[in-house]
């Protein structure tokens, strides 16, 4: 520990260090900038200094800032997007508080409209490859079932691409699903998806704000290689009581919010079910009548102001997926909670406390009885998390902090009844500490000139107690070693610099480079095409090694036409280190010395990036194209050659188009196109005992066909009244009934079996949905 | 138990279809697929010896009639197979000894395959127990589904491994979907009563069961066999089975013993 704290101070000075002296008598000015129609805090919002050149600052998570000049008289102007603008002119003597709240333009347009950031901060933000979507912003785009969801908008944006037709599981730039940090309210989800990935656990009615880094992501952020997608929960109306929700094909929801206590204090909860088994209960079929599928998922969170410094925030995700016919039974589920407290040391230092629960675990049972047999397994997380915001002077923000996570490991355990045959059995359970301490300056050098240079410490403990598997080159078991609870079995670290640099030519362009390095110390062993809930979290250990990934990135950013087109071309060079795969038939549950079927390998994954925006006027979307490669190694896959990974798609292309034909009517469309998988397919075949068995030479040596899919939508306001508003939404799935290839499999012929074939399933054709949304206040 | 999955992940596809489609496959450089099933309560051991053809040739495969095998028990002396033309290489009054390690090599062109499998102890079939289906069958009725259960004392002393093949009125299931392993990882020196899930009957089906044990390799062999040729394959990573043949020959070479037992479904 005393490591760490030299760590920080070292690091600490260096950096400020580098920052501009300030001489003469300073004040600041600092406070809170939340929404006038409901007390959302408002993030990432503008607050400018307008008769000083390239002075200002942003508002952070919690709608803070804080900016400190010099004596003297100053217009200060508070901007966001949406919003109307509000300006103020103040005779700086001494320290200023603003909590303002700025009124939406209008609250019935901004449902439907697609909105930008501030409007030129694509171009004049330090950090590049950063994705922002407001979940207001996906309501007019068509998805499958009608069930909005920001993690299926995402994939229609560039360096982002979607495990499979309909899936929520989601690919960034090259990089493997377990390499995407999934934070909600900084609690990190293990398994983001319902329904084996055709929809995400994120319900967009809860969610006020999504981030998605792909490239050099901000120090305070660390443990995964590819990317982090942050994702805030709303705070909950602080004005008054509001109902909303929606009634759809597939699922209902339902959101309360309202305040605590006026303005000091709000609480929201969402909830949302599916209820596709109550039609499967309409079946004749009995079987299918008896037969559980379905979802449901609830967030809730409150927060309080406890005096003008403090602030405490209590969230939390609850979701569980039921499958189960007679017979066999599945669910599988997540928890989180939060518990924050912001705390302003002075006006200039922000500090925000957490502590995180993280939870995830599936069972099933099966057997003559519906649970003769019972397996379980779960993984789970306290994390405690300290950050400082520290505002120095106006041209830099100085981020450090540390956090430190338990993991604890519970493999698989299964309990059965006497009668099953099988006996009890538990795999043990493993434990490890992961922690990470970083600081981090956010600089603007000049007014054209900015840095976001920072670095973190990250190490992972792998502890008793336990035992550790050493094996030898095919996999034997050579040694084992026990260890006693507490004791070290294994630890890794490793510094992770971070730097994104920026330069602008004028107000409507820029030139941005990123370099970064991630250390990952959780790995998900996973083999099937589909996400499936029994997939393996394992932790670093004596065997595992920590997955590595470095990505050098550059960028041009450009404006047009008053900040109505914004446009980026974006391209990227990663390498990967100790990338994992497992051996054939390999057995990963009920297995402690599952370790000796991983083998490892490396990767390499590079790519260029084209997105082009139009946040205003009757026509608003976008068009994003990517063309990239992702290529891996492993010694003895391929016979150690490069081969391309599963999400290797040359061609990624998503044009989102979104018109407003009237105040009412808004129609919208998706055409989707991607190179096929690539994919495994026999060279040959040869028959064991009167089987039919493909026979493979290379991995990955071909493709899916191209995939492409058109989606259109129709979203019709209802008549707005004064405590009752309503929309209906249509939308229509793969228009074209496309008959895009899932899977494609070589099997032999039903009624031939000396013949083989190869059969493609394909699994959406033309789904069509209608959904209701209604809003009371 | 992970392909237990599967069938719930095809309810939910509800919209989901199948379709046979043409496909441009590469034809790679044939290779020499060895199959060599040696009975612990047989007569006589065959070797078929073929290549692997073209995966939508319809052509019988290509046999291996120039190969030397030879047989080794333990420390005797190897024995040579017979060739008998058409790939099929023969010891005819060969007879295999329980708690033996076998050691069988393969010679063609040159190169050397070898392999070894060790003949296990039988476990012995208690009974067939039928009962009703409970298994899903989504889309048809079950009422007149059967499953048989096998039941049979679990040795607890070692590790075994279980293959459960079935002849139905006289027709052996060969298909790559009822290609049943069991391992007793989990259910050791347990009473086991499993049903042949991959499979169920008919009223007055004649089903003739057969519990054999194998290896731990033979295990994997066929574990890992099932896994590419299984009904509902999804693997995003197929790759071939694991052979226990050195020198890069396909098939396997195994030793088994095993019970039988016979039942009629009413």
């Amino acid at each position: 520990m005393k490591n760490y704290f030299t760590k920080t101070l070292l690091l600490f000075l260096l950096m400020y260090g580098g920052a501009a002296p300030v001489f003469g008598q300073n004040f600041t000015i600092s406070g809170t900038l939340k929404d006038a129609s409901n007390g959302e805090d408002l993030i990432g919002a503008s607050v400018i200094v307008v008769n000083k050149a390239a002075t200002g600052a942003t508002t952070n998570t919690y709608g803070f800032f804080s900016i400190t000049l010099p004596k003297g008289a100053y217009q200060i102007r508070f901007q966001y997007l949406g919003y109307v603008t509000v300006e103020e002119t103040i005779t700086l003597d001494k320290d200023f508080k603003f909590n303002k709240e700025l009124a939406p333009e209008s609250t019935l347009i901004a449902e439907v409209e697609i909105k930008a950031q501030k409007e030129n901060k694509n171009v004049s933000r330090n950090e590049m490859s950063v994705t922002k979507l407001d979940p207001k912003d996906i309501e007019a785009v068509p998805v499958l079932f009608g069930e909005k969801d920001i993690i299926k908008t995402l994939q229609l944006t560039p360096g982002v691409k979607s495990a499979g037709d309909g899936n929520a599981g989601f690919y960034v730039r090259g990089g493997a699903i377990d390499q995407n940090l999934i934070l909600l309210d900084e609690a990190p989800v293990y398994n983001a998806s319902h329904l084996l990935g055709f929809f995400s656990v994120f319900n967009s009615d809860a969610l006020k704000d999504v981030t998605l880094y792909k490239g050099t992501m901000p120090a305070e952020y660390g443990g995964r290689g590819s990317s982090v997608l942050d994702i805030k929960m709303k705070d909950g109306n602080n004005k008054k009581f509001n109902a909303s929700g929606g009634l759809g094909v597939i699922s209902s929801r339902l959101t309360l919010e309202g305040p605590l206590q006026k303005d000091e204090g709000s609480f929201i909860v969402s909830a949302r079910r599916t209820y596709a088994d109550l039609f499967l209960k309409l079946s004749k079929n009995e079987s299918l009548k008896d037969s559980k599928l379905y979802f449901y998922d609830m967030n809730a969170k409150a927060n309080y102001r406890l005096g003008a410094k403090d602030r405490l925030f209590l969230s939390g995700y609850f979701g569980r997926d039921v499958l189960g016919t007679t017979g066999f039974g599945l669910n599988w589920g997540n928890y989180t909670g939060t518990l924050r407290w912001n705390h302003l040391f002075s006006d200039r230092l922000f500090s925000n406390t957490s502590v995180i629960l993280s939870n995830f675990d599936y069972q099933f049972g099966f057997g003559a009885t519906d649970n003769a047999i019972k397996v379980k397994a779960s993984i789970q997380d306290i994390n405690l998390k300290q950050d400082f915001t520290f505002f120095p002077n106006t041209k830099n923000t100085v981020k450090f902090g540390f956090n430190i996570i338990n993991h604890t490991f519970l493999p698989t355990s299964l309990e059965a009844d006497a009668e099953s045959g099988f006996s009890d059995s538990k795999t043990e359970n493993k434990y490890a500490y992961e922690g990470g301490i970083y600081a981090q300056n956010d600089w603007k050098v000049t007014e054209r000139i900015g840095v976001q240079y920072g670095i973190r410490y990250s190490g992972f403990n792998y502890i008793g107690k336990g035992t550790a598997y050493t094996f030898d080159k095919k996999g034997n078991k050579t040694s084992e070693t026990t260890y006693k609870k507490g004791e070290s079995i294994k630890y890794y670290g490793g510094l992770e610099p971070r730097l994104a640099l920026k330069y602008q030519m004028d107000e409507v362009s820029s030139i941005k480079g990123g370099l970064s390095r991630n250390y990952q110390y959780m790995h998900l062993l996973s083999n099937s095409t589909t996400s499936s809930p029994t997939d393996l979290w394992v932790p670093s250990s004596n065997n595992v090694k920590p997955q590595i990934v470095d990505q050098a990135s550059i960028g041009y950013f450009r404006n047009f036409n008053d900040n109505m087109f914004e446009c980026s071309f974006e391209t990227y060079y990663k390498t990967l280190q100790n990338q994992i795969d497992y051996r054939n038939g390999a057995d990963l549950i009920f297995n402690s010395e599952y370790e000796g079927a991983l083998t490892y390998g490396k990767g390499v994954a590079y790519g260029a990036e084209f997105y082009i925006k139009k946040s205003k006027g009757k026509l608003t979307g976008w068009v994003s194209y990517t063309l990239a490669r992702s290529l891996r190694k492993f010694e003895d896959i391929n016979e150690g050659d490069f081969y391309p990974a599963r999400q290797d798609r040359i061609h990624d292309l998503a044009i989102v188009g979104i018109y407003k034909l009237s105040k009412k009517l808004t129609v919208s469309a998706n055409w989707i196109f991607y190179t096929g998988d690539a994919a495994t397919f026999p060279s040959g075949k040869y028959v064991v005992d009167g089987i039919q068995v493909p026979y493979y030479t290379e991995r990955n040596g071909y493709r899916y066909p191209n995939y492409h899919r058109l989606d259109l939508g129709i979203t019709l306001l209802g008549k707005q009244r004064k405590n009752y508003e309503s929309s209906w939404n249509f939308s229509v799935y793969n228009a074209y009934a496309r008959e895009n290839a899932y899977t494609i499999t070589f099997e032999q012929n039903e009624d031939d079996p000396t013949k083989t074939e190869a059969v493609r399933t394909a699994l959406f054709k033309a789904i069509p949905s209608i959904t209701y949304n209604f809003k009371f206040r | 138990m992970i392909k237990i999955l599967f069938p719930i992940a095809a309810i939910l596809v509800l919209a989901s279809c199948q379709k046979v489609i043409e496909i441009d496959l590469n034809s790679a450089t044939p290779l020499i697929v060895i199959e060599a099933a040696l009975q612990e309560n047989a007569v006589g051991f065959t070797v078929h010896i073929t290549q692997t053809g073209n995966y939508f040739g319809t052509d019988q495969p290509k046999t291996i009639n120039t190969a030397t095998v030879t047989l080794k028990k333990g420390t005797d002396n190897p024995i040579t197979l017979a060739n008998e033309g058409n790939g099929i290489y023969t010891a005819a009054s060969y007879v295999a000894e329980k708690g033996k390690s076998y050691l069988l090599t393969v010679t063609v062109d040159g190169a050397t395959y070898e392999a070894t499998s060790y003949l296990p102890v039988p476990v012995p079939l208690d009974e067939l127990v039928v009962q009703v289906s409970d298994q899903p069958s989504f889309g048809s009725p079950q009422a007149d589904s059967f499953q048989v259960f096998c039941h049979f004392q679990e040795p607890l002393a070692e590790a075994n491994f279980y293959r459960i093949k079935t002849i139905v009125n006289d027709v052996p299931s060969n298909k790559g979907e009822n290609l049943l392993v069991l391992e007793d990882r989990l259910t050791n020196g347990n009473y086991i009563r499993i049903p042949v899930f991959t499979e169920t009957y008919k009223l007055n089906d004649k089903v003739e069961v057969e519990l054999v044990s194998m290896d731990a390799k033979m295990y994997d062999y066929f574990n890992s066999l099932s896994g590419l040729v299984s009904n509902g394959n999804s693997s995003a990573a197929p790759t071939n089975p694991n052979t226990n043949w050195s020198g890069g020959a396909l098939g396997y070479f195994g030793a088994f013993s095993s019970s039988k037992k016979t039942v009629i479904v009413q």
